[in-house]
Formats: C-alpha cells, sequence, structure tokens
C-alpha cells in the first residue's frame, strides 16, 4: 500500500477562519490533500491560501504561479514575496447554492532537509453554467523559501473571511518503493 | 485487504548528474501505473520553452511512434503545441531557477499491458522565486501495441542532479 490517511477535518459550524494539520508525521515520501471546499466570503470565487509551513505561526516568502480557465478564456499569474502559496481557486458565497470546489494539492519530498517543497494543485468546479469568467479550472504551482530545506511539519489552510460549513480536507502520506527497477 | 496503488520502483539521483533514468522489467500485474517525478536539471534552459522530462517506452527505437500535445503556461503567458518523438511527462527545474528547488509531476498510463496503442496523461510544474515557472498539462500517445515492460526519462537540456527522484507505482482494478 502506498497512500496512506493521516487526518481530516470537517467544517461543521460557520465562522471557521483556518483549517490546521499540525505535527505532520516524518515517516512518509509525499503528502497529498484532497479537499472539497467553499468560502463564506461574499464573492463569486475565492483563494485556497497554504502557509505556517513549519508550524510557527510565521507566514512569509512565498512564490505562487497559476494558470486557470473561465469556460470562455485562458489566464495566467506569478507573484513572489507573499505571505501565503495560493494553491487553488474556490467558490465562494455569491457562487451557486451548495457548489463546493475540488481540489488535490501534491508536495512532493515533505520531510527533505536538501529540497525547497515544491507544490503542484490541481482544482476546479462549475457555477452551475454561469459564464461569469471565474477561474472555473485551475493549476498552481508553489514554494515558501522562508520554509526552505527545512522538514514541513505544518498546514494552515486560509480563505477570505471564512469557510463554508461542508468544507472538507483529507490529508495523506505517500510512501516509495525501496526497489530500484534499474 | 487488497491495495489499489503499490509502489514498484524508485530511482534516487545520489550523486553526480544523470543522463537518463530507466525503469526496467516492470511486472504486467497491474491494471495502470503511475510516476511521480520530482527533478531538477543540470543545465539552463530558461527562455527556450523550459526543460522538460522526456518519456520513452519500451525501447528508444520508437521515437517515430511518439506524439503529444500540451497546455503550457510560463507565470506570464500561456500556449497550446504539440510535436513528436518522445513522450512529455512535464516541466522540471533547472539551473537558472531558485537553489534547491525541484519540479514535480504525475505521468499515468492506462492499459500498460493492452495490445491498444498507449494513451496517457501527465501534469506537472516548476517552481521559482520569481516571474517565470513552467506548468503543463500533456496528453501522450505512444503507437505500439506490446505490453510496456521499461521507460526510460530524459530532460531535453543537461542531465538530472542529486536529489531527482522518479517513483513508479502500479494501480490494481478489481
Amino acid at each position: 500500500m502506498a497512500m496512506f490517511p493521516i487526518a481530516r477535518q470537517i467544517v461543521t459550524t460557520t465562522g471557521v477562519t483556518v483549517i490546521n494539520f499540525a505535527n505532520i508525521p516524518q515517516t512518509y515520501s509525499h503528502l497529498q490533500l484532497r479537499a472539497t471546499s467553499r468560502s463564506a466570503n461574499a464573492a463569486v470565487s475565492d483563494s485556497i491560501y497554504l502557509g505556517n509551513f513549519k508550524g510557527d505561526s510565521v507566514n512569509s516568502n512565498c512564490a505562487y504561479h497559476y494558470i486557470y480557465a473561465t469556460g470562455s478564456g485562458v489566464g495566467v499569474g506569478n507573484y513572489t514575496s507573499q505571505s501565503y502559496v495560493v494553491a487553488g481557486f474556490i467558490p465562494a458565497g455569491q457562487s451557486a447554492t451548495n457548489v463546493f470546489g475540488s481540489a488535490v494539492i501534491d508536495i512532493l519530498d515533505y520531510s527533505s532537509s536538501t529540497k525547497n517543497k515544491t507544490i503542484k494543485s490541481i482544482s476546479g468546479w462549475d457555477d452551475n453554467g454561469s459564464s461569469s469568467g471565474q477561474p472555473y479550472l485551475n493549476m498552481h504551482s508553489g514554494f515558501s523559501s522562508y520554509l526552505g530545506t527545512s522538514p514541513l511539519t505544518n498546514i494552515s489552510i486560509y480563505v477570505n473571511n471564512s469557510f463554508a460549513v461542508g468544507t472538507r480536507y483529507d490529508l495523506y502520506g505517500i510512501t516509495t518503493s525501496s526497489t530500484t527497477g534499474a | 485487504m487488497a491495495y489499489a496503488l503499490v509502489p514498484i520502483f524508485t530511482q534516487t539521483v545520489t550523486s553526480g548528474t544523470i543522463g537518463n533514468i530507466v525503469f526496467s522489467n516492470i511486472p504486467s500485474t497491474y491494471r495502470d501505473l503511475k510516476v511521480v517525478i520530482s527533478a531538477r536539471a543540470s543545465n539552463n534552459a530558461q527562455g527556450t520553452g523550459y526543460n522538460q522530462v522526456g518519456f520513452y517506452l519500451n525501447s528508444t527505437s520508437y521515437p517515430a511512434n511518439a506524439t503529444w500535445r500540451r497546455l503550457f503556461a510560463n507565470g506570464s503567458s500561456s500556449l497550446s503545441d504539440n510535436t513528436s518523438g518522445f513522450g512529455n511527462a512535464g516541466p522540471l527545474s533547472d539551473s537558472s531557477q531558485t537553489a534547491n528547488t525541484f519540479g514535480i509531476t504525475e505521468l499515468y498510463i492506462p492499459n500498460y499491458t493492452s495490445t491498444n496503442f498507449k494513451q496517457m496523461i501527465a501534469h506537472g510544474v516548476n517552481e521559482n522565486n520569481a516571474a517565470a515557472a513552467g506548468m503543463s498539462f500533456s496528453a501522450n500517445l505512444y503507437r505500439i501495441t506490446e505490453p510496456i515492460t521499461s521507460i526510460k526519462f530524459d530532460t531535453s537540456n543537461g542531465g538530472f542532479v542529486i536529489g531527482s527522484t522518479f517513483s513508479l507505482y502500479g494501480i490494481k482494478a478489481s
């Protein structure tokens, strides 16, 4: 077996502003977050913000890049010197009722002491056929130079305002083989 | 309990720079294959479309049978293109990008033991503490009908540096 459930966070009450995975075990090769999430912010879409990778409540020196499709066009973007890594776009308070965005976020070699921790995410949702120009299908990359080559021990997830009830994040550990096949 | 995702092989570059990575004698006991790559190239390809992880099924004598197309972005613009001669597993970081930063990609190979042509998809990113960083989705076709027993990976520019890892998984079906 290669994929092990580590922890799950489900939003069951209004006003939850942060989802936190603390003391992440360092016994796997890779991490994967699988999410169905929505923001309560008064907008059509919101961002998934990742930070606090050392568990010291410091959010700084992040870079991220993305491409998105709206259904009628494609957009790209890049940011450096940010507090967080944006790892996806999700529906928010003005999206269609009961619509949640899906995301799969990979962090390879998260316990390495020689690599920066590159984050890759694919996320998306459909707003009941709306053509409001939102970033419905997305691919993101990012990393934190504040974390640098230190092992990643914590992940905090934020949105603008708070998460909608029903939001769920599952954290998995992924193992690799000790056989090379060379 | 039967598990669906099974680690088969992992190779890590532990010294020097390696020109290619090969998985040989891949067992035929799974339904699909998945390859997870964390890699960085030794050379600088910034501004030339960025380095890609190329892959070759069974033998390098088949490049004429390989074609791919992709959606690619570099942080400031996007494009869709296509070419032939090798498979495209996605971008990797290179020496022009932030030190110690590696690109990560995933290659999915369904029905690898079938006698049909092999269709595959890949998605990956590299990262950089600057405006430019590559990311892509690609669809790949290898027009070969024999089961896949080996996969070779290389890079279009330089070799793989220390810390690059390639992990092969088998996916079981019910």
